[in-house]
């Protein structure tokens, strides 16, 4: 049975991970101080469900730490521990350490260090006395006396061979034991019944059974309230322990009373007064030893016909009883029966429709999914394209059916993109794990603002996110916030602060990481580019192209090379892994006060919103998101500075201009271009191309020319126009950059 | 067989319960809480029920209390099964009769044997 419940410690890690991603918002939120009473459940039950799945398969490290884990969370939800910065700053980090465990569990890795030093913080928590007078020495001991509750399993595997060794144990004799039991008003009413008790103690050995207690008439009889007194003759190897063990389970329903015939009278009295007690207990909680000492003389009986040897008049009361009981199960029977279907349908129906509430598919079928769509755009732009090209005369039936069959394209690739889309909240919440592991490590004082978690993107820009925005954290926490005392010195608070925040604009999105730190220091980049041979040593840069150096492959300013920050194969990367996601990275650089890393990622992969321009034969789109307006222009608004670039005055504004025909190297124009296409970008304002014409707005399908050709500066990717032309798709900063060479591989080709 | 009614909040649980019972032969029914335990209890008639105790909108002990009020919930068996040990609860369960107290994780064996004792 074990093997199959690997299956089911997939499903538990599963839901661990989306455990662990809520209990460690209801601990940041206890942590912010805003939280409710449900919050600490929440909190609890998510630590609790843990430990529950953990216990099942045997992670005892995971099960010990959320025992303990989870006694802080009780404690606090019943307000006998306040949550006050020293406890959450604990709870933040068991959340940790809680989540190392279950990878450990998972990849079945040994323990690390700090769970063991976690664990006494926590433990300083439920009793700060013991923790001071037991200092880590202690730390075994103290893991021994939490109790596990594994252990029963453990016991249980252990016990398994056993049974199997029993039949030479066999020849035990068998001794008579009297059991009576007296009933409780309660008993069936906790859904217990005689017979099936009396068929379990048949387990043990052979039973005989007697009543006392006078029946009323069979028509004043109620068979749920009528308490006879029952007497059991057991024959039987079992020890008195065992079976009061056994009885343990019915005794809060029930009163039982035990004498072993085998032991003298009197001493059995004196046995039977301390197993009140027992009888007193509460709802027996060793149910489950209880029946695996049941199971084994089962074996050993099972195949012994029991017979209820009873007196005469007995024999006549349990006929009634059970006439009784078997008119009250027929009743309860045709009741069953009786409960009409309709009602139950419903009830099926409603339960299948919760049950429906989310479905796991793999990613795979949803890119088919998303390509398949893709390829539907394109074909029904074909379509379009082609009936345009037919004279129809209005009001045509195949042209509304292919307007409506648009109208359901667009339908379908929204829904279908939806469906891939989430909330960045996935890739953030992994971030303050980040900032404070790294915190320690640097001894740096640091705290994360994270905003817009809730911002929707394509799940697969969401995976690709995590690695670049974990590198740039650690960057602005190594390179960018300085150490405390130096905070101080420059008259700032102790503690930097690391802003987090993703956003939507029009057709992209926008994550921001900023920090209050010592921004990125010019000299030093500068001097570093130099000495790598990254620019030549005369060249004359701006400071905002000697900051974008620090995205030169090969660069890193860390004095010494450390582990946090990697070994300078930092922003490069993270600027090629945001450039293969169709995106872009700018920093804005603010010496002294920090620094600000802007990311912009298309919302989806797979399909644009498009402006199809012509440039001479060439065809080109912008995303119509970013079109602001198209112009009319002449020679009165356009201007050439003296380094040879263009602007536009655009509504008493000057405006970068830009020839799409110079800066790809297009065939030169026969006459100069007519058309000014007013762009928005993201980083660097408005921005204005010059177009021979506009041909019309239209769906695309983003095919990546990186991919299938090569990546090409200015060029974000292409498409298949609905006539069959490939369109390129251009990017208008990265096309603004390569026009003022504001950018580190146009300069290198300069130099 | 049986038809069980499976209440927990925790998936993994719910899995393991009904893949060891239904390895078992018997039928499993699920609910994550016990407002949709009642539902399930009122719709399925189970022969027996396994609730854990901490659960989100109505916990277990709430759910047998009420259950208890329910026609087909009176005499019905229902097991809690939980990791919590506490005196005062499993004298709360006593109160809302519970038929028995398990603790997690529980023994396979001893689960089925104890769905067979009470069925």
């Amino acid at each position: 049975m074990m093997d199959d419940f690997d299956d089911f410690q997939a499903v538990f890690f599963q839901e661990c991970e989306e455990l662990l991603g809520d209990l460690q918002d209801h601990l940041e939120s206890i942590a912010d101080g805003d939280f409710d009473a449900e919050t600490l459940n929440a909190a609890f039950r998510a630590v609790h469900s843990i430990k529950g799945g953990a216990g099942a398969f045997g992670f005892d490290h995971l099960v010990n730490f959320a025992h303990i884990f989870e006694t802080v969370m009780d404690k606090l939800r019943s307000d006998e521990l306040d949550a006050n910065p020293t406890v959450t700053k604990v709870l933040l980090r068991s959340n940790d350490v809680i989540a190392d465990l279950v990878a450990d569990a998972q990849n079945g890795a040994p323990p690390r260090d700090n769970v063991e030093r976690v664990r006494l913080e926590l433990e300083a928590l439920i009793n700060p006395a013991a923790a001071d007078a037991a200092p880590v020495a202690d730390a075994g001991q103290a893991a021994a006396s939490t109790p596990a509750p594994a252990a029963p399993e453990t016991q249980a595997s252990q016990t398994a061979p056993e049974v199997l060794a029993e039949p030479e144990e066999e020849a035990e004799p068998t001794r008579d034991v009297t059991i009576r039991i007296a009933p409780g008003p309660e008993f069936i009413h906790s859904g217990h019944d005689m017979v099936k008790l009396i068929r379990a103690f048949k387990s043990m050995g052979d039973v005989r059974v007697e009543t006392e207690g006078e029946l009323p008439p069979l028509s004043d009889h109620d068979a749920v309230t009528t308490q006879l007194v029952w007497t059991l003759t057991l024959n039987t190897a079992e020890t008195i322990s065992e079976i009061e063990e056994f009885y343990d389970f019915y005794a809060h329903t029930a009163d039982f009373t035990i004498t072993d015939s085998s032991v003298a009278e009197e001493a059995v009295s004196a046995e039977a007064e301390p197993a009140a007690p027992v009888q007193e207990e509460t709802v027996a909680e060793q149910a489950q030893d209880v029946q695996e000492q049941a199971q084994e003389p089962l074996e050993a009986s099972s195949a012994t016909v029991v017979e209820l040897n009873v007196s005469s008049e007995g024999q006549v009361a349990l006929d009634e009883v059970k006439a009784a009981v078997a008119q009250a199960d027929a009743a309860e029977k045709a009741e069953k029966a009786a409960a009409p279907k309709a009602t139950e349908a419903p009830k099926k129906a409603a339960a299948s429709n919760k049950a429906a509430k989310t479905l796991r598919v793999e990613l795979n079928r949803v890119d088919r999914l998303v390509n398949m769509v893709g390829e539907i755009v394109i074909t029904q732009a074909v379509l379009n394209q082609k009936i345009s090209e037919v004279d129809l005369p209005p009001n045509n039936q195949v042209a509304q059916a292919i307007e409506q069959l648009s109208h359901q394209t667009r339908e379908l690739q929204e829904s279908v993109m939806a469906i891939r889309a989430q909330p960045v909240k996935s890739v953030f919440s992994r971030m303050p794990r980040v900032v404070r592991d790294l915190a320690d490590q640097l001894g740096k004082e640091v705290t994360l603002e994270l905003a817009g978690e809730h911002t929707e993107v394509d799940t697969t820009v969401i995976e690709e996110l995590a690695e670049p925005l974990t590198h740039m954290l650690r960057n602005s926490m190594d390179h960018g916030l300085e150490m405390p005392d130096a905070r101080e010195a420059a008259g700032k608070p102790r503690c930097g602060t690391v802003w987090l925040t993703a956003e939507h604009r029009g057709e992209r999105v926008t994550i921001t990481l900023e920090d209050d730190g010592a921004g990125i220091n010019r000299d030093r980049v500068l001097a570093k580019a130099i000495e790598k041979g990254i620019v030549p040593e005369e060249a004359q840069l701006t400071p905002e192209e000697i900051d974008m150096l620090i995205f030169a492959p090969g660069f890193s300013t860390a004095a010494a090379v450390s582990n946090v920050s990697g070994r300078g194969v930092g922003m490069d990367v993270v600027k090629k892994k945001v450039q293969a996601l169709g995106g872009r990275v700018s920093l804005q650089n603010n010496p002294g006060k920090g620094a600000k890393f802007v990311i912009t990622l298309p919302l989806t992969l797979a399909v644009l919103d498009g402006m199809t321009i012509g440039i001479g034969d060439e065809r080109f789109v912008l995303p119509l998101g970013s079109v602001v307006e198209a112009l009319k222009i002449s020679d009165d608004v356009m201007e050439t500075l003296p380094s040879g670039s263009h602007i536009l005055r655009y509504r008493d504004n000057y405006i970068p201009l830009l020839s799409v025909r110079d800066l790809l190297g297009l065939d030169p124009a026969l006459e100069r271009e007519s058309l000014a296409v007013v762009v928005e970008t993201e980083t660097d304002g408005k921005i204005s191309l010059l177009v021979d014409e506009l041909i019309g707005q239209r769906q695309v399908v983003l095919k990546s020319l990186e991919a299938n050709f090569k990546r090409i500066e200015g060029i974000s990717g292409a498409t298949i126009l609905g006539d069959g032309r490939v369109a390129l798709i251009l990017d208008v900063p990265a096309l603004h950059a390569l026009g003022t060479g504001h950018n580190v591989s146009a300069l290198r080709k300069a130099s | 067989m049986k038809t069980v009614l499976a209440v927990d909040d925790t998936a993994t649980i719910r899995g393991m319960l009904r893949h060891c019972l239904s390895k078992a032969g018997h039928t499993v029914i699920e609910a994550e809480d016990g407002a949709q335990a009642l539902e399930q209890l009122r719709a399925h008639r189970p022969d027996i029920v396994i609730t854990d105790l901490n659960m989100p909108v109505m916990d277990g002990l709430e759910f047998i209390e009420r259950a208890r009020q329910e026609e087909c919930g009176r005499t019905l068996p229902m097991l809690l099964l939980t990791t919590e040990t506490a005196d005062h609860l499993k004298q709360r369960a006593r109160e809302v009769r519970a038929t028995g107290w398990m603790n997690k994780p529980f023994n396979p064996g001893k689960l089925l044997k104890l769905v067979d004792q009470l069925t």
